[in-house]
């Protein structure tokens, strides 16, 4: 019964985990490419959002 | 309560010696035929990640536990300092009204509730004002701003309290009634700073939100309650934080500059010396993104937020003499940040690749078994600590198989983004309106 149930389970764990890799590469982009088009119209004023920014390094006061 | 401990004993217990008989029957009870060297040294920097992830859960469990004993030790102090509830708002016209209604019934005799509305565009400034003013012993106060993001409505509800003690939340969650009182027993030990809250997802209604249920709980929770028996949480998350006013004002309050500015206060209390503790009971309910571009854009800005807050204090992780237990912290953050999910797409991909190609396929099931009974152990004992529904810890085999992955693959790209500089936008999450 061993002998029958781990290559099952090793084809599942396989199978999933490049389904899983593929996916979650593909979906990043998809999110990646949604928030490119969002921003877009942000800057024609019709959905709200803070400007771009990049971050600048901390500089401690004093 | 006294059941709940001993489930959760349990299941660490049956948890190790499952991992313990796994690995004996993986790597010691068997001949593996390797191939040459290259497989050799795959499998020992597999099991090595393995190890370290037991050494991890074992750590974090450890002292979370520890902290949970000193938590049932803390009494009612009797005395109730006059605490401040900031709610910043931005376009919350929809519920605003019933978010003041709900925190006009917590149990505590001595609060105030500051809304600021950050320039809504909507008619959230109206609606809130139509609850300002005095409700049996509460008071609420309305107050408005120009739009310039979160952190500048907290500073201006910080600068405008009348507590000693204030609770920042966001605009869209919730607080359950002994929240309050909870939080402020900690606030006894005068070097105690912040207190950061427990956030639970109130929207469970599918795969992906349910599987953030048990993130938060697992994940985020576990960790947050070892930290604080250090006295020494990371991040005092959004939704829910107690602060001392005045340890607010020696750190200069919110900043602006990164895009985790809960992350980044905490940074600066934990530098300035303050101490900063984790309380179960005070709770927030929040509402979890349902889709997946909506999670991997939460994350995507969390991850970017949190390195950010790293780099603003990146001297320390180069001076660990300076303060020890802050540079461990920060070099923890990186760890967890950064090296953690690297660590896990290698480890999936590289046993995906030595499974494939030298039909290692029997060591590859009992490392994932391994993973996923050390997943389902530490679920079940999270879940019961924070008595929640016990059949959340099911899904510990779903985060093993895909969420994780989904998360640690965002967490990478967005690491790479920060590290060439990419810019950024905040986004504002769109809400279901569940809570």
């Amino acid at each position: 019964m061993q002998i029958d149930l781990i290559p099952i389970l090793s084809t599942i764990i396989l199978a999933t985990t490049i389904v899983t890799i593929v996916l979650a590469i593909g979906s990043y982009f998809a999110y990646k490419l949604r928030d490119k088009r969002r921003t877009r119209v942000d800057d024609k004023g019709r959905i709200d959002e803070v400007p771009a920014r990049a971050f600048r390094r901390y500089r401690p006061r004093g | 309560m006294r059941s709940r401990y001993a489930l959760a004993l349990v299941a660490i217990t049956v948890g190790l010696v499952a991992v313990a008989y796994t690995f004996y029957r993986a790597v010691l009870a068997r001949e593996f035929h390797l191939a040459d060297a290259f497989v050799q040294v795959s499998v020992l920097v597999l099991f090595t990640f393995l190890i370290i992830l037991v050494i991890r859960y074992l750590g974090l469990i450890w002292f979370s536990y520890l902290d949970q004993l000193e938590d049932a030790s803390l009494p009612d102090q009797g005395s109730y300092p006059r605490v401040t509830i900031i709610v910043p708002c931005y376009n919350e016209g929809t519920v605003v009204q019933s978010s003041i209604r709900s925190l006009l019934e917590l149990d505590y005799p001595n609060y105030e509730i500051l809304v600021v509305d950050d320039g809504s565009s909507d008619d959230t400034y109206a609606k809130a004002s139509s609850l300002a003013g005095t409700h049996g012993r509460t008071e609420v106060r309305v107050v408005t701003k120009p739009n310039g993001g979160k952190s500048r409505a907290l500073n201006l509800g910080i600068r405008a309290a009348r507590g000693s003690i204030v609770l920042c939340m966001d605009g869209d969650s919730r607080l359950t009634s002994d929240t309050v009182r909870e939080g402020v027993k900690h606030f006894r030990d005068p070097s105690i700073g912040a207190v950061a809250g427990n956030v639970k997802v109130v929207n469970r209604s599918n795969l992906i939100s349910k599987l953030q249920a048990l993130e938060y709980i697992e994940g985020l929770n576990m960790a947050r309650k070892a930290q604080g028996f250090f006295r020494m949480v990371n991040i005092i998350p959004g939704p829910i934080g107690m602060f001392r006013k005045s340890a607010l004002f020696d750190v200069g309050l919110y900043e602006h500059d990164t895009f985790a500015e809960d992350c980044d206060l905490t940074l600066k209390l934990l530098l300035h010396g303050h101490k900063v503790r984790y309380e179960r009971r005070c709770v927030a309910l929040t509402e979890a993104p349902e889709n997946l571009l909506d999670l991997l854009k939460q994350r995507y800005r969390w991850t970017r937020g949190i390195l950010q807050a790293v780099k603003k204090h990146s001297g320390l992780l180069v001076r660990p003499l300076t303060s020890p237990a802050n540079s461990f912290i920060l070099w923890y953050m990186v760890f967890e940040g950064l090296v953690w999910p690297a660590m896990n797409i290698f480890a999936n991909v590289f046993f995906v690749l030595i499974g494939i190609k030298y039909g290692l396929t029997e060591l590859l099931v009992f490392w994932w078994v391994q993973l996923t009974i050390l997943d389902m152990a530490a679920a079940i004992y999270c879940v019961a600590i924070e008595e929640e529904d016990l059949k959340l810890a099911l899904y510990a085999v779903f985060y093993r198989l895909f969420f994780i992955l989904i998360i640690d693959v965002c967490k990478v790209m967005a690491t790479a983004e920060e590290l060439m500089g990419r810019q950024m936008t905040w986004g504002k999450l769109e809400r279901k309106g569940r809570i």
